[in-house]
C-alpha cells in the first residue's frame, strides 16, 4: 500500500513543470553549482527527486543520494567535530565510489582512516578526471531534518567539498524558511519554488485517488470521489501529502464506498505534515505538544489566510513574534511561512486542515 | 549599564547573535565578525542585461569598478576573493592594498616588490587550503614554495608558527569547531572561507616552510614573476590583483591617479600573462582613468570591464534583510527590516533606506544611531517608536532637511 512518505513509483503522479525546470538546470551550462528544490513539508520535494533521479539519471549520472539525517549523529548537538556520523559517512562513500566507479573506473580506492572532508575532496579530485556529457550531480534529502548547526557542519565539511572544483553539482530538498548553510553554497545557489512552478490542482488529486483505489482494487471500477471530497468545506485537495492521507482513509473499510471523514483524521493528517513518520510509522520530526498544537489550531482559526507580525502578537498575547519560542519552532518546523511583506500565513494544506477540525472533538 | 552592555543586551533581546550594525566599514566588520562577514554579501540589484558583479569580475580580463565611499566597493572585492578561493578553477586572487601605510606615490619596481609579497601571501594561503593529505603535493611543488617564503614577509611567517604549534599537538586540540585552522587567517588580514582540518601531513608541509633556509634572490617584478611561475607550478593559470585602498588616506585624485599609473600602464603586458588587474576605485578617479586609457590605451579601455557600483531601494533592502539573517541564531522567521522592529505606521525602512540615498553604510551607520538613540531613552523596550525617530531626525538635520 502507499505509505504517502516514502517514495513509491506507482504512486507517483507527475510533475511536469518541475521536473522540466530541475531538468532544464541539470543539462545547461549554468555555472550555479547548487540548485534548492524548495517547498513546504508534505508537499513531494522527495517524489519529484527520486522521480528525476530516474529518469535524468537513465542518460547522465547521479553519482549518489545523501539523507542528511543518517550522515549526522542526530544527539551531537555542540560538537562539529562530532557532528558526521563517521560509519555512516564510510558507508555512504564506499557505495558512491562503487556507483562512481560504473562511469569512471580510474577512480582509486580512498584511505578511509583520513578527515571526511579530505576523502570527499579526493574522491571530487576524481569526478574531475572523468570524461562525461553532462555534470554530474549528487542529490540531497532530509536538510531541513537535522538542527541548524549541524546542517552548517554538513554544509562545510561535506557540500562546499563535494562542488569545489566545480566537476560536481548538487540538488538540495528544503523546506522554505530552511536555508542552505555556507556562503560559498549560497553564492552559487539557484532556487526553484516548487509550488510556484507546480501547484497542485484538483486534478492531481483525482489522479492520485485513481491510483490508490486501483492499487487496492486492481478489477474494480473506479468511483468518482468528487461528492466525497466536498465534505471538506476549507481545504483544497492541493497538498499530495494530505490528499494521500485522507483517501487513504477515506478507503479504510470498505471498498466500495468512502466512509464520512471526521475531526479525528483531520487531526491525524496535520499530524501526518507536521511529523511526516516513515513507513515504520516513526516520526521524522518531534511532535508539537497539545499547546502547541491549540496554539497553531487558533492561528489558522482566528487570523485567516495571512496576518501580520502585530496581529499573531495581539492574539497570542507575545512581545515580538520573531523571539517567541513557540513561533520560531512553528517557522522552524515549516509549518508557517513568510508571505509577500508584511504577511505571514499557516502553510497551505495545514491551514484548512486545521480550520476543517472541531479541535473539542479530539 | 555601560552603554556597551545595554546595547549587547537589546541586540540579545531581538534575537540577534551580534550586533550587525556596529562598525559598517568592510575591513572592520572582518576583523569584528569574521565568522559571520561573508554572510552578509549581498549583490546590488542589477539592470536586466547586466550579468552579475561577481561573475564579470571572474572573467579573464582586466576590470574598474568605481564607486562612492561606503557603498560597497572592499565588501565586494573581500566577496571575490572569498569566492575565488572556495569555488575552484584555477583563479588566485591576489589582494593588493595600496593603503594608510602607503605615503609616496610608488615606482614601478616599488608596486613589484609589494605585490611579490602579496602573491606570496594569498599563494601559500591557498596552497593550505587545498591541501589534501590523500593527495599531497609532490616535491617539486614544495621547493617551488619554499622558494616563495623568503618574500612574505613577517606576518606570514608568524601565522605559519602559529599553525605549526597546533598542528603538532596530538588530536589537535585548539583548531576551531567550525572552521578548523582558517580561523588564523586574521594574523594575515584575513578571514576562513572553508573548513580547513589538520592532519600530521600538513603540520609536515608547513613544518617545512617554517624551516626553510631559502634565501630572497629576486627582488621587484622579478620575485612577482618568480610567484607566478610558482603558482602555476601549483596549478594556478590565472590571476586577479584586486587592487583597493587607493582613497585610504587623504589623497587628492591627482595623487591618487600617480599611484595607480605605473600598474595601468603595465596592464597590456600583464593581460599578456594572465595576470589581470582588478580596481575598486573611487568615483572621482573614473573620469581620470577613462581619460588616461582613451589617450594611452583605447583597445583596454574596450577590453576591460568597468562598473559603477549603485544600489537601488530594493537592492538596500535585500542588503538589510540579509544582514538580519545573518545575525539571527537558527532558521525561523527572521526581520525583512526594521518595520518588525517597531510600532505601527511608523515606516522606518522606507524612511531610512530613502535617507541613506543608495549608500549601505550611511544606511547602517544610521541604524546603529537610532539603536543607540533608542536605548537612551526606552533602554527596556524592543519596539522604535515615534519619538525615537523624530529625536534621530532632528541629530541628523542635514539629511532630512
Amino acid at each position: 500500500m502507499c505509505f504517502c512518505q516514502d517514495y513509491d513509483k506507482d504512486f507517483f503522479i507527475d510533475r511536469p513543470k518541475a521536473l522540466a525546470k530541475i531538468c532544464d538546470w541539470a543539462n545547461a551550462a549554468d555555472d550555479r553549482q547548487v540548485l534548492s528544490v524548495v517547498a513546504p513539508p508534505g508537499w513531494g520535494k522527495t517524489w519529484i527527486l527520486e522521480k528525476f533521479k530516474e529518469e535524468w539519471g537513465a542518460d547522465h549520472f547521479v553519482i549518489a543520494w545523501m539523507h542528511a539525517p543518517t550522515l549526522i549523529n542526530r544527539n551531537e548537538l555542540i560538537d562539529t567535530n562530532h557532528m558526521i556520523d563517521v560509519e555512516a559517512f564510510l558507508n555512504f562513500f564506499d557505495a558512491m565510489q562503487n556507483t562512481a566507479r560504473q562511469r569512471c573506473p580510474h577512480i582509486e580506492a580512498i584511505d578511509p582512516t583520513q578527515d571526511v572532508s579530505d576523502m570527499i575532496r579526493a574522491f571530487a579530485d576524481f569526478i574531475c578526471e572523468c570524461n562525461l556529457e553532462k555534470t554530474p550531480l549528487v542529490i540531497v534529502d532530509g536538510y531541513d531534518e537535522i538542527t541548524d548547526k549541524q546542517a552548517e557542519t554538513f554544509s562545510l565539511r561535506l557540500l562546499a567539498k563535494l562542488i569545489e572544483k566545480r566537476c560536481i553539482r548538487l540538488v538540495i530538498a528544503h523546506r522554505v524558511d530552511w536555508s542552505v548553510k555556507g556562503d560559498s553554497l549560497r553564492r552559487t545557489q539557484r532556487v526553484l519554488l516548487f509550488e510556484e512552478v507546480d501547484t497542485v490542482s484538483r486534478d492531481f488529486a483525482h489522479r492520485q485517488f485513481d491510483v490508490i483505489y486501483r492499487k487496492r482494487n486492481p478489477d474494480a471500477p473506479i468511483p468518482d470521489p468528487e461528492a466525497w471530497m466536498g465534505q471538506l468545506k476549507e481545504y483544497r485537495w492541493d497538498h499530495p501529502l494530505a490528499n494521500c492521507f485522507l483517501f487513504q482513509r477515506g478507503l479504510e473499510g470498505s471498498t466500495s464506498q468512502l466512509r464520512a471523514l471526521a475531526s479525528q483524521d483531520y487531526y491525524e493528517c496535520c499530524r501526518a505534515i507536521i511529523e511526516r513518520p516513515d513507513k515504520n510509522g516513526k516520526p521524522r520530526d518531534e511532535a508539537l505538544n497539545p499547546h502547541e498544537f491549540r496554539t497553531l489550531h487558533r492561528i489558522a482559526g482566528e487570523l485567516g489566510r495571512e496576518w501580520t507580525q502585530d496581529e499573531i502578537q495581539e492574539l497570542l498575547d507575545i512581545s515580538n513574534f520573531y523571539v517567541n519560542e513557540t513561533t520560531r519552532k512553528f517557522f522552524n518546523r515549516g509549518l508557517i511561512s513568510e508571505s509577500s511583506p508584511p504577511y505571514y500565513h499557516v502553510i497551505g494544506g495545514l491551514f484548512e486542515l486545521l480550520r476543517e477540525m472541531d479541535i473539542d472533538q479530539i | 549599564m555601560e552603554k556597551s552592555d545595554k546595547r549587547q543586551l537589546f541586540i540579545q533581546n531581538i534575537g540577534l547573535n551580534h550586533d550587525p550594525f556596529e562598525t559598517p566599514v568592510a575591513e572592520q566588520e572582518l576583523r569584528r565578525v569574521q565568522d559571520r562577514f561573508y554572510s552578509y554579501f549581498s549583490p546590488p540589484i542589477l539592470q536586466e542585461d547586466k550579468k552579475e558583479l561577481i561573475k564579470s569580475l571572474r572573467m579573464a580580463q582586466h576590470a574598474f569598478i568605481f564607486g562612492r565611499p561606503g557603498i560597497g566597493k572592499s565588501t565586494l572585492r573581500l566577496t571575490l576573493e572569498a569566492d575565488c578561493r572556495t569555488m575552484l578553477d584555477g583563479s588566485l586572487a591576489v589582494t593588493y592594498i595600496l593603503g594608510e601605510d602607503i605615503e609616496q606615490p610608488l615606482s614601478y619596481e616599488e608596486h613589484g616588490a609589494h605585490l611579490a609579497q602579496a602573491l606570496t601571501i594569498d599563494l601559500v594561503l591557498s596552497a593550505i587550503e587545498q591541501f589534501n593529505p590523500i593527495h599531497p603535493p609532490s616535491e617539486e611543488k614544495i621547493k617551488a614554495l619554499e622558494s616563495q617564503i623568503p618574500i612574505g614577509g613577517r606576518h606570514l611567517n608568524r601565522l605559519l608558527r602559529i599553525l605549526l604549534e597546533k598542528l603538532q599537538e596530538p588530536g589537535f586540540p585548539s583548531l576551531d569547531a567550525v572552521w578548523g585552522i582558517g580561523s588564523d587567517w586574521h594574523i594575515i588580514g584575513k578571514a576562513p572561507v572553508k573548513y580547513v582540518g589538520g592532519s600530521k601531513e600538513l603540520g609536515v608541509f608547513i613544518e617545512r616552510l617554517v624551516t626553510s633556509v631559502a634565501e630572497k634572490k629576486n627582488t621587484g617584478w622579478d620575485a612577482f614573476w618568480q610567484g607566478i611561475q610558482t603558482a602555476e607550478t601549483w596549478g594556478f593559470s590565472r590571476f586577479f590583483i584586486l587592487v583597493d585602498g587607493v582613497d585610504s588616506r587623504q589623497r587628492t585624485p591627482q595623487a591618487m591617479m600617480k599611484l595607480i599609473t605605473p600598474l595601468i600602464e603595465n596592464m597590456p603586458k600583464m593581460g599578456k600573462q594572465e595576470v589581470f588587474l582588478k580596481y575598486f576605485l573611487p568615483m572621482e578617479l573614473k573620469a581620470a582613468v577613462t581619460r588616461y586609457l582613451q589617450t594611452n590605451n583605447k583597445e583596454l579601455l574596450s577590453t576591460s570591464f568597468s562598473s559603477i557600483m549603485e544600489w537601488n531601494d530594493a537592492g538596500l533592502r535585500q542588503l538589510l534583510a540579509q544582514r538580519f539573517r545573518a545575525a539571527m541564531s537558527g532558521s525561523g522567521p527572521t526581520y525583512m527590516g526594521l518595520d518588525g522592529l517597531a510600532t505601527p505606521n511608523l515606516n522606518l525602512d522606507e524612511n531610512l533606506i530613502r535617507a541613506a540615498d543608495g549608500s549601505p553604510r550611511r544606511l547602517l551607520e544610521m541604524i546603529s544611531e537610532l539603536i543607540d538613540i533608542h536605548l537612551v531613552y526606552r533602554p527596556d523596550t524592543m519596539q522604535f517608536n515615534f519619538q525615537d525617530w523624530e529625536i534621530f531626525r532632528q541629530k541628523r538635520k542635514d539629511t532630512f532637511a
